[in-house]
């Protein structure tokens, strides 16, 4: 079997390995887990349709497959085998869904009889995927499709039993608008509930027929043999005519509006929820355009000493917490602050006060430095754990300009302050959001 | 002492410095280094004194949350997160029922970060503008979670489940409460929780012992005499002091919370540990994801995926609690009740035994892949007095008789509470 070797540090090394014309394995080698981790995932488009059928899609294929005909039997075989965490994978990454399953297990050495699982997990995750459950018209079984629906429903709703994501995701539909970034998780009700089994089984039959499967492994196996494994498993169940990846596109940010648009909801809390949803230039950013937007953020609202953190809540003592949180794929900052709604003022003059500081360069060098230390330390905290080894390697095959973390550390290092400058005044602020909180305390007394 | 277990290839030193503090070191080569300072002090330490005392001193709810707050300003005026920032270090700091835990991460600067972390904790500085400053942040952070209808239900659950057990109290008390602390209040707790013999420093990353060792010889050069703290006793009766709790505010479902109190709380650390894993076991048996209580409800549609269980034993009170978001709060108790009996008559299935026992073993293993996790593991081991490795032997050695035994004896209605949100607009 071809082999590339991508990269390699002193404690891991990436292998890629073809599995199948429409499936790679992209393996890291680590033997400092006891557990290792395989996700099989694929991209599509993030549209209304796929927010829709593809968690619709594996709700239905996890009620049950070939040699595992029930949610309880293949919860059980998963439990079985030393409590492998089997778990569906529906991410959002800009405009595109990262769809598919995931595993995590424990290695052979800390087994009984070194108990080998991962032939076993594959076998699991093709029936899955590959063989589920149909009528004996060969469609997705209607009954799994109504549960589906129904649970999908059901998380749509309970948006409401979270009011910081209510608020978060009602602010981020309001500044994305129609773009495929505001298309809100799993669609509407509406959308929901007019799905049918013949929908639904089109759309997983076009999707077997047509994606491309990309496997990463993380872990202390030989990839080989892992490579060898998956192509047992997906030699004669993956073909089609697909040879890549399709592109990681993500699309420009509309011109931003001549005005600031502003928008407010009551909802029965206490506390008020406020968001600020700024452009960052109008197009996605990588590699060093990025890590200088990711440091001004990390001043911003990033870290335990940003400027939001040490003015708005440890000076004023206006909130309990206040953040900015930064997203290259979307191009977008959000600012988001949790406070008494009579603040609400005051914090928003403060607010957009410290984004003032940052665009005019009104910090110190320490705070830059502190900013920096902060954004060194998530990268490099990402090599001890293999979720995130995981995440930061899917990124990286999956995007245009993909950087390794030690890449993106040696960017962040070398970025001056100019360039951070340069990145905060690419901030457009274009929407505020504020979730009002109309109770008083005490309203809810038991 | 070095402790060792040749299961998990892993081994860890436990040292008790001669100030008292208990140091615990666990090497392990990873990018990142963890250290806590831990202070056995949590929102359940209302009422104590010193073995010199003879009052009791009574502390408003939240104030071991709140010291935790105050313990990050320093007397020259600046914020040890900035410090820590400074060394390329990740602070945090929590406070539980019994603890409060300070912590960093890093990956560079470790003993210096570490010094940094032992003098915060043991230095307090607080005045009547700096405690009162911080009100309005713990305030907000109140509310918070106040708002959310799961943080709710569990608040209500403690108030209806506890007579007099201060666990009943929310760990950062209630805006009410927090008014009424002040910095004596703080000093003085910090003299009795924060002498090193109270305290635990746990470390785990690719450092060794006499690197730590060095550290706290230098810090705590000097240190007061160690003097045993007295926690005020309290009688909790074993049953539940309301039987049901319902309060109405947003939220998409019912949600439950079904807990039954465990009145045995023995003395001996190893026999609680024991009871725990006996209790843990049973609970992830009749109540994980795959058990045949949670697939149907859920196959069902009565059950979302909003759902958990577990069981959870300290030297001063201990309860089982299954959660869930369902359609029908008082079918979802009838449901769960109706399960346990039937099992209490024919019995806990070997092979759902088997299949849990499999999870916590490898939950158990999964968790020394994080140095993170393994240095909170130790302190929160050494808090309850025992170590690290003592939980996965005992958990490899329950059996489905220990099981049976304890779920004939946990799970009594008149020990049961069952605390349930409902959305505004339910009937």
């Amino acid at each position: 079997m071809s082999q590339k070797t991508i990269q390699s540090t002193s404690f891991h090394k990436e292998t890629v390995f073809p599995i199948t014309s429409r499936a790679k394995l992209y393996a890291l080698s680590i033997d400092r887990f006891k557990t290792s981790r395989l996700s099989l995932v694929s991209v599509l488009p993030q549209t209304r349709k796929t927010a829709v059928l593809c968690p619709l899609l594996l709700s239905v294929l996890t009620q049950g497959c070939e040699g595992y005909p029930s949610f309880e039997a293949i919860s059980c075989r998963a439990d079985e085998l030393w409590g492998s965490l089997l778990r569906p994978q529906d991410q959002l990454w800009g405009e595109r869904r990262v769809f598919g399953l995931s595993v995590s297990f424990i290695d052979p050495a800390y087994l009984p009889g070194n108990a080998a699982l991962l032939g076993e997990l594959v076998d699991l995750i093709r029936r899955i995927l590959f063989f589920p459950l149909t009528d004996e018209t060969g469609l997705l079984p209607e009954k799994a499709v109504e549960i589906a629906k129904k649970r999908q429903c059901d998380s749509i709703r309970s948006l409401i039993s979270s009011p910081r994501r209510f608020a978060s995701e009602h602010a981020e539909a309001f500044f994305f608008g129609d773009r495929p970034c505001g298309i809100p998780d799993y669609g509407s009700e509406e959308e929901t509930n007019a799905v049918t089994p013949a929908e639904l089984t089109a759309f997983w039959k076009d999707w077997r027929k047509t994606a491309f499967l990309s496997c990463f492994y993380v872990g202390a196996s030989d990839p080989l043999a892992v490579a060898e494994v998956l192509k047992a498993a997906f030699g004669k169940t993956a073909v089609g005519k697909a040879e890549k990846a399709p592109p990681f596109l993500v699309s420009n940010a509309p011109v931003a509006a001549a005005e600031v648009r502003r928008m407010e909801e009551p909802f029965p809390i206490e506390q008020g929820h406020l968001i600020f949803g700024f452009q960052t230039g109008g197009k996605p950013s990588f590699g060093r355009r990025q890590a200088a937007m990711q440091l001004a953020n990390e001043l911003l609202g990033g870290a335990p000493t940003s400027l939001l953190f040490m003015n708005v809540r440890e000076k004023l003592s206006l909130c309990y917490s206040v953040s900015s949180l930064y997203s290259p794929f979307r191009s977008a900052l959000f600012i988001k602050c949790a406070l008494d709604p009579d603040n609400r003022e005051t914090a928003e003059n403060e607010i957009l006060h410290q984004v003032d500081r940052l665009k005019k360069g009104d910090f110190t060098d320490a705070e830059l430095e502190s900013a920096r230390n902060s954004l060194l330390f998530a990268y490099r905290t990402i090599s001890d754990d293999s979720d995130n080894m995981e995440r930061a390697f899917l990124r990286r095959v999956l995007t245009p300009d993909g950087k390794t973390p030690e890449e993106m550390i040696v960017e962040i290092q070398s970025v001056t302050r100019r360039e951070v400058l340069r990145a905060a005044n690419l901030l457009s602020l274009e929407t505020v959001y504020f979730l009002r909180g109309t109770q008083k305390e005490g309203q809810h007394e038991i | 002492m070095k402790f060792e277990s040749f299961r998990l290839h892993e081994s860890y030193f436990s040292i008790v410095h001669k100030s008292g503090l208990q140091i615990l070191i666990f090497p392990k080569k990873m990018t990142t280094a963890y250290a806590a300072v831990v202070a056995r002090f949590g929102s359940v330490d209302r009422s104590f004194r010193t073995e010199d005392e003879t009052e009791f001193t009574a502390v408003p709810a939240g104030t071991a949350h709140y010291l935790e707050h105050k313990l990050f300003d320093n007397p020259d005026g600046t914020d040890s997160f900035a410090a820590f920032s400074e060394l390329g270090a990740d602070a945090n700091a929590f406070t539980t029922d019994t603890l409060t835990a300070y912590h960093f991460s890093t990956q560079s600067n470790f003993t210096a970060a570490l010094e940094t972390l032992l003098r915060m904790v043991l230095t307090p500085y607080f005045t009547k503008a700096t405690v009162k400053k911080e009100r309005g942040i713990i305030a907000e952070e109140i509310r918070a979670g106040k708002d959310s209808p799961f943080r709710r239900g569990a608040s209500n659950l403690g108030k209806a489940l506890y007579h007099v057990c201060p666990s009943r109290d929310d760990v950062a008390g209630t805006e009410r409460s927090i008014a009424k602390i002040t910095p004596e209040i703080l000093y003085r707790c910090h003299a009795v929780f924060y002498q090193p013999s109270n305290l635990i420093l746990s470390v785990c990353g690719d450092v060794t012992p006499d690197e730590v060792v060095a550290v706290v010889d230098k810090v705590l050069s000097t240190f007061p005499a160690p003097k045993k703290i007295i926690r005020a006793p309290f009688v909790e009766p074993p049953t539940a002091k309301k039987r049901r709790v319902t309060e109405r505010m947003a939220a998409a479902k019912p949600i439950c919370y079904l807990a039954t109190k465990d009145p045995v709380l023995p003395d001996d650390p190893t026999d609680r540990l024991r009871r725990d894993a006996v209790a843990t076991l049973l609970s992830e048996a009749l109540f994980s994801t795959s058990s045949s209580f949670f697939t149907k409800q859920f196959e069902e549609g009565f059950l979302t995926t909003v759902y958990s269980h577990s069981y959870s034993g300290t030297d001063r009170f201990a309860f089982h609690v299954v959660c869930g978001e369902c359609a029908d709060a008082k079918e979802f108790s009838r449901r769960v009740w109706n399960y346990v009996e039937k099992i209490k008559r024919e019995g806990i299935d070997p092979a759902a035994f088997e299949r849990a026992r499999r999870c916590l073993i490898s939950d158990e293993i999964r968790s020394f892949d994080s140095t993170e996790e393994i240095g909170e593991n130790l302190f929160l081991y050494a808090t309850e007095g025992v170590g690290l490795f003592d939980y996965l032997p005992l958990l490899e050695s329950v059996t489905i008789e220990d099981c049976r035994q304890l779920l004939n004896e946990l799970f009594l209605p008149e020990r049961s509470c069952l605390s349930v949100i409902l959305p505004e607009a339910a009937e």
